[in-house]
């Protein structure tokens, strides 16, 4: 008993090896204390994988002495934990309810909500705001004699984009234009500036964020099928679709 | 199979939304894309995971690309699986308006 508590002053230091514990392993049986070299090997180093089991008490003396926390006392400080847990929830647990049903009361369903979701009323102005704008887009490539110019409302479908403008263009010289004069259009009215192809591609594509725009050569139009495959999405009648064609 | 990342000088992986030049091993019959053709195509999923700025990691089961021709059009009409949104800030706007699941 005297040589256990030694060893448990010797053993707040904290450089204790695993490697040590093993040779004490062998070496040191109980019996084996009653040898002096044996004796003083413990004293000098820390016993903590045979003796602990044997002397409970002491366990928690040498929990503070860092690094060398021992298994055992692990699970020992875990178990407190859990018991303090449980009986933090047990006192909790009978206002809870009540606490709940005032909250939903007083918030509806909803507790807890993301503080940058912006409000429904914001959801609509953009909404309207990028359809004003992609309306605007249709009639500019219109007025550069587009054909089959769609609007659709693809948000329902998709997160990333509100408005997809599929166009038709006859000649590569004409999708240039009809995207040059998007982006002169977009920049000057409302300070867009989309990315997507800069030259003039069989499919060019123009991305201003919540409205993108497809222009297409017809041949291409027919392959991709853009409108099929977005066939749920709501399309946008257009003001300027039912006048009569212009004819000088 | 993989011959050369474009864009790079010296890199031995190609990630999400990398174009590389590649050779077909392995095709279909009847398609317009034939064995031993050399092509272009995007990364649009990798096993290696993806990590983004706000600590979301997005790992998918395969190993996939989309052929692309020079323009950056894909070769096929439609798209198969999840791709992810990064493409779309790498000017894929085109395969991520064709792919039916974008994350």
């Amino acid at each position: 008993m005297i040589a256990s508590t030694l060893l448990s002053v010797a053993s707040a230091d904290a450089g204790v090896a695993q490697r040590l514990s093993c040779e004490i392993r062998q070496l040191g049986h109980p019996e084996s204390t009653s040898c002096p070299k044996s004796r003083k090997l413990f004293s000098c180093y820390d016993g903590k994988g045979y003796h602990s089991q044997q002397f409970k008490c002491f366990w928690r003396i040498p929990s503070n002495s860092g690094p060398s926390l021992t298994k055992r006392n692990s699970q020992l400080t875990y178990a407190y934990g859990k018991e303090a847990e449980d009986s933090f929830f047990s006192d909790v647990r009978e206002d809870t309810d009540e606490m709940y049903d005032e909250l939903f009361n007083k918030h509806g369903k909803v507790v807890f909500s993301r503080k940058d979701k912006k409000p429904a009323t914001a959801e609509v102005d953009d909404d309207a705001e990028s359809l004003s704008f992609a309306v605007e887009v249709a009639r500019v490539a219109s007025e550069v004699k587009a054909a089959d110019i769609k609007v659709l409302f693809v948000k329902p479908l998709v997160y990333w984009t509100r408005f997809f403008i599929i166009a038709t263009a006859f000649s590569r010289p004409q999708i240039d234009a009809i995207g040059s004069k998007i982006r002169d259009m977009a920049e000057k009215k409302y300070g867009k500036i989309p990315s997507g192809d800069l030259k003039p591609n069989s499919w060019t594509l123009l991305d201003f964020g919540d409205v993108v725009i497809h222009i297409f050569l017809p041949p291409q139009r027919a392959f991709y099928n853009l409108e099929e495959f977005y066939g749920n999405a709501t399309p946008i009648e257009l003001p300027f679709e039912n006048q009569p064609p212009f004819r000088g | 199979m993989c011959i050369r990342i474009i864009g790079t000088s010296n890199r031995r992986y190609a990630y999400i939304g990398d174009v590389i030049v590649a050779v077909i091993k392995k095709a279909v019959p009847n398609t317009p894309l034939e064995r031993s053709e050399v092509i272009r195509a995007v990364i649009v999923r990798t096993c290696k995971e993806l990590k983004r700025n706000n600590g979301m990691i997005i790992q998918y089961d395969d190993n996939a690309a989309v052929v692309i021709d020079q323009e950056g059009n894909p070769k096929g009409t439609r798209i198969f699986g999840a791709i992810a949104r990064e493409l779309r800030q790498l000017n894929f706007t085109k395969i991520v308006s064709l792919a039916p699941e974008v994350l």
